[in-house]
């Protein structure tokens, strides 16, 4: 079943470069939701392969191979619940099969399954204690729910929205790799040779798991949702590769120079480019935060898509506290920190408040209205960069009017100075 | 050649290849992309107190936890981004490889059942 060495790496690179570059250049690419969104599920991915590994050591007797599974199992659970759908679930049915079809590997198989469900329980047990340390809050575990159907047909009505974003490429190797995959996986289930095609197995139920999981449970209200289904859109790649190889058999060794041809025509498309973009991150956040900075702003409001781009921008100099649209704290995926922090500098500073009221990606969010209702109207108001910034000079009514709003109760933190 | 070198040549290939790519389509880092160095830097060298709300699919093992090798290596802004690409694309190369190494040593239709159970 196994490549030799020499074309096993060929392939993994030419798969890494199928999931990674190819078609990098859509709205939304691969890079961007797999490689830079640790929220977006895509750790999973990488701790599913090594773990996929483990398990066939762990069959073949390493006992050090069920410790290190199990260390990876809860810190990837502790990390993200898909890991039970799309590492633990998939490894449990393959030893099911695994026990059904070689009696004598049942026990070893069932320790495996043990040590996983162990390892689950003990890194969900883990993600609950993190919010109770007061230091870091978990964000609310389930968004809306649909029904299967629902989620069925939303993900079929949508799905030419997602190919135009993500690429048609990628959707269509996806769909032929689970395809190839789960015909090679009843194939040996049926000729009862589970054993030997363990890997493109493992491969094919974290990928259906992948695929199915948002669906099954409802979650796929929307396309940009895909990023819960990225196995599906990595272990096909994987599968595709390896079947080309066994295609290739005696000629294998062209996966090597057609790899790097592949990945040549990839850079030379893109170096061009590269070489004109300035090397520092977005501009414009830089160039209004030095804006803000030169006020000076003791504490800048800003909602969710401004907040972190001036916060960086700024170099982690100015304080910037995260909003809703409705002018109240927004303490999701942010540190309230800042804006106890900013507060605190506010009081003791005496400088400006500053509000900047747009939302770059979400338009929509905007909530001049909201923010205006909240913290009344603003003495100055001056664009930078194309941004409408309110400002607010330090009044001892104003400062206790935005401390009840930033001391307001409404998360786990324990309130601290100046609340 | 042994299997070593191969592996390392490719890797490097798909790490440079991975970084040029991403620098070249890339043009601003939006609020969820900036998570990983956000909550690194909060927790390294701010002056506020560290209360941060993290997303419920956190990502701390293993995307932070890369992030935080990269920043404590002192890569920062564009930097960063460059080598999170690189090493991102490295782990799932190795992780991939090692996938389509792997293989049985032992067959009980072809070996018997006494035999030991070999792999990878």
């Amino acid at each position: 079943m196994g490549l030799e060495s020499a074309q096993a790496w060929a392939a993994a690179a030419l798969a890494v470069l199928l999931i990674c570059l190819v078609d990098s250049g859509h709205e939304h690419g691969a890079l961007d939701y797999m490689l830079f969104l640790p929220g977006s599920h895509a750790g999973v991915v990488l701790v599913a392969l090594p773990c996929f590994v483990l398990v066939q050591r762990a069959l073949a007797g390493a006992s050090r191979a069920i410790i290190l599974l199990f260390a990876l199992t809860v810190l990837s659970m502790f990390s993200d619940f898909l890991t039970l759908v799309q590492i633990v679930a998939p490894v449990a049915a393959a030893m099911a099969l695994i026990g059904w079809e070689l009696p004598q590997l049942r026990r070893r198989a069932a320790v495996i399954v043990l040590a996983m469900s162990a390892a689950t329980l003990m890194g969900a047990g883990l993600y609950f204690a993190l919010g109770r340390s007061g230091i870091v809050e978990e964000g609310p575990l389930t968004s809306q729910l649909m029904s299967m159907l629902d989620a069925a047909k939303t993900y079929v009505t949508t799905l030419p929205q997602l190919a135009a974003a993500i690429g048609a490429l990628r959707v269509s190797c996806a769909f032929a790799g689970l395809a190839i995959g789960l015909a090679l996986s009843l194939r040996a289930i049926l000729a009862r040779r589970t054993a030997e095609t363990l890997p493109v197995i493992l491969l094919s139920l974290s990928a259906s798991a992948g695929f199915l999981g948002p669906i099954i449970v409802g979650t796929y209200s929307d396309p940009a949702l895909f990023r819960q289904q990225l196995p599906y859109y990595t272990m096909t790649f994987i599968i595709l590769v390896w079947a080309l190889a066994r295609i290739l058999r005696g000629r294998a060794w062209l996966l090597a120079p057609a790899t790097a041809a592949l990945g040549l025509l990839l850079v030379t498309q893109d170096v061009a480019l590269a070489w004109k973009k300035p090397f520092v991150l977005n501009p414009s956040f830089v160039r209004l935060a030095d804006g803000l900075e030169q006020l000076p702003a003791d504490l800048t409001l800003a909602l969710y898509w401004e907040a972190k781009p001036i916060y960086l921008g700024s170099r982690r100099r100015m304080m910037v506290c995260q909003l809703a649209g409705d002018g109240n704290v927004y303490n999701w995926i942010a540190n309230y920190g800042l804006c106890l922090e900013g507060l605190k500098r506010w009081s003791a500073g005496h400088h400006w408040l500053a509000i900047d009221t747009s939302s770059s990606e979400n338009p929509a969010e905007s909530g001049l209205q909201g923010l205006m209702a909240q913290y009344g109207l603003p003495d100055r108001q001056i664009d930078i960069e194309g941004r409408r910034i309110m400002l607010y000079a330090w009044s001892a009514k104003r400062e206790a009017r935005v401390r009840d709003i930033i001391c307001r109760d409404g998360d786990a933190f324990r309130r601290a100075p100046p609340c | 050649m042994g299997s070593r070198p191969i592996f390392i040549g490719w890797g490097v290939l798909l790490a440079a290849l991975t970084a040029i790519t991403w620098l070249g389509y890339t043009s601003s880092l939006n609020a969820d992309v900036l998570f990983v160095q956000a909550f690194l830097g909060d927790l390294w060298g701010v002056s506020a107190p560290f209360r941060w709300t993290v997303p419920p699919a956190n990502g701390l093992f293993p995307g932070v936890l890369i992030g935080a090798l990269g920043f404590f290596a002192g890569f920062d802004n564009a930097t960063f981004y460059l080598y999170y690409a690189a090493a991102y694309s490295v782990l799932l190369f190795a992780g991939a490889g090692i996938m389509l190494r792997a293989q049985w040593g032992w067959s009980p239709r072809r070996h018997g059942r006494r035999r030991r159970w070999r792999c990878c």
